[in-house]
């Protein structure tokens, strides 16, 4: 199956270059030679305006870099996950040292409003124990 | 109907559009491939292996964090090549986010690691809240973000590293994801696809100074610049690039190191790779409507060129769409033909030449890294069939939805078809 659908999909990428230089010798077949010859000026034109201009960018951004030195501030960050991005209150019950490796989160329902709660598999396990 | 079609023949936009349809992509194609073999010279022609080399004791914790929803059928697989990589201090979370398989079950099955933590999200919030919750027991500086069908190479985090401990600025370096399912023939496409979409397009843009996005697949952040920017979008169908765009909005640096590969699993069928590629154009309309206000301050002079690449990239899939559709009206209905031939003439193949061009580049490059994504250049002559057409219908379909809807969606699925 494997060696079959393999040879197809040799089959169908050779079909894709023989359609390809077929479409280029229809194209060189029946087009007006000045258009060739306008279509080649363009493409060279454009690789010199790029090569220009990326070489032109690179030396301005040198030049910067030259002057100004690499930007290595650090802005000072402070976050607190007190909430998360869809506004709902975060309450972590999962010790902080790493020593729970087995969490859950879920949402509750405190007195109306959604609160995420981060609890060890254990906490969790019991609070359904207890219910 | 044949007056409508004639008398938009004779505005002047008509001829507008069909210079720019045919400009274009010559314009692009050639600039992606100049531009970055002039990066690929100045970066990667010595392999500067002293940048690299870093003593064990210099290396920094890094915690590896998998969003997964219903990945039971590969998270093992994922587990196993994660716990492999080599690097001293491993933290490895993976966080089920309201999967309704065994995915928690098949990951507990790794806590007798020490370096696994499991963290069972009972509601599905979304890839971005996933990884945000999962932030909170993150112990290291750096955070490894890597997709649950995502294979690392051993040594990816040895090459990304280095970057963050030269650079302060740094807020993420991206890696090189690489195709794993080359099977099919969709499959091998890709492979070229990614070659030039992925590592092309990110070498050229490193030269302009921004980077469209990092790869979902796999990047390795620094924490603290998360929790500057307020952690990832999550309201955004691709956290990636709005994220990506958050960073640079706040003048952190974002870095491609292609010696980073991550073995990805791609859409094997038509269907799941137009609902990705769907999800994918939304996602990028959604991040230039939301970024609009870029262009009210000169600071975000460097994001210009991404911003405006991206609006006309959009603006040629509608002019392939309309005026291929005029060509076909004015065929059906006996007029002379008008608009874009859907049979390419001399310009056509000029335009198709310079698409193929530009791949070559791409796997040409990739090739020192992945050589196994050379012999996948025999299918690339499909690559226009196929991807021009389905990918100018997706844009026009998806760019009004997430222009006029910003925000959303909050939660996901992942499909797998394929382990």
């Amino acid at each position: 199956m494997r060696v079959i659908r393999l040879i197809v999909q040799i089959i169908l990428a050779a079909m894709g270059w023989v359609l390809f230089a077929w479409l280029w010798w229809r194209a060189i077949q029946y087009g007006p030679t000045e258009v060739h010859l306008r279509g080649i000026l363009i493409v060279a034109i454009i690789d010199l305006v790029i090569v220009s201009a990326t070489i032109l960018w690179i030396i301005w951004n040198k030049d910067i870099y030259r002057r100004k030195g690499a930007r290595t501030t650090v802005p000072p960050v402070e976050f607190d996950y007190a909430v998360d991005a869809l506004g709902t209150p975060v309450h972590v019950r999962v010790p902080g040292d790493g020593s729970a490796r087995s969490i859950v989160i879920d949402i509750a329902d405190d007195r109306g409003q959604p609160l995420k709660v981060f609890t060890s598999a254990e906490q969790a396990t019991a609070t359904v124990g207890d219910a | 109907m044949l007056d409508l079609v004639q008398s938009f023949a004779d505005h002047p936009v008509y001829d507008a559009m069909m210079v720019f349809f045919a400009m274009y992509p010559l314009f692009t194609s050639i600039m992606w491939a100049v531009t970055a073999i002039i990066s690929a010279f100045r970066r990667e022609r010595s392999s500067k292996l002293d940048f690299y080399e870093l003593p064990d004791g210099a290396l920094p914790r890094i915690s590896v964090v998998i969003p997964a929803h219903s990945e039971g059928r590969i998270i093992a697989s994922t587990l196993e090549r994660i716990l492999e990589l080599d690097y001293p201090d491993l933290q490895v979370i993976v966080i089920s986010d309201g999967s309704d398989d065994d995915t928690v079950e098949k990951a507990h099955a790794f806590l007798s690691d020490e370096r696994v933590t499991v963290i069972d999200k009972r509601v599905n919030e979304g890839k971005a809240m996933a990884i945000n919750d999962a932030l909170v027991f993150a112990a290291g500086e750096l955070v490894l973000v890597m997709d649950a069908d995502a294979y690392p190479e051993p040594d990816a985090l040895r090459w990304m590293v280095p970057h963050f401990i030269r650079n302060p600025r740094l807020a993420v370096v991206t890696g090189n994801p690489r195709v794993r399912n080359t099977d099919r023939l969709l499959g091998k496409i890709q492979a070229v696809e990614f070659s030039s979409i992925i590592s092309l397009l990110k070498r050229a843009q490193v030269v302009w100074g921004r980077i469209m996005t990092v790869s979902g697949v796999m990047a390795l952040y620094r924490k603290s610049a998360l929790q500057d920017v307020g952690l990832f979008v999550h309201d955004c169908a691709t956290e990636d690039i709005a994220t990506s765009w958050e960073f640079q909005r706040k003048f952190y640096d974002i870095r491609y190191e292609p010696h980073a590969m991550a073995r990805m699993q791609v859409p094997p069928g038509l269907r799941s790779l137009w609902n990705q590629r769907l999800r994918w154009a939304r996602g990028l309309a959604q991040v230039l409507r939301r970024n609009v206000d870029i262009w009210k301050s000169w600071k975000n002079r460097r994001l210009f060129p991404v911003y405006v690449e991206a609006v006309l990239s959009i603006a040629w899939a509608y002019c392939f769409v309309i005026l291929t559709s005029i060509w076909i009206l004015s065929w059906v209905l006996g007029a002379p033909l008008l608009g874009a031939t859907p049979v390419p003439t001399w310009w056509g193949m000029l335009i198709g030449t310079a698409a193929l061009f530009q791949l070559l580049v791409g796997v040409l490059m990739d090739r020192r890294y992945d050589p196994s994504v050379t012999k996948y250049y025999l299918w690339a002559a499909l690559y226009p069939l196929i991807y021009w057409v389905q990918m100018s219908i997706i844009t026009v379909i998806a760019t009004p939805s997430g222009i006029l809807r910003p925000k959303g969606p909050g939660t996901w699925r992942t499909p797998r078809t394929s382990e």
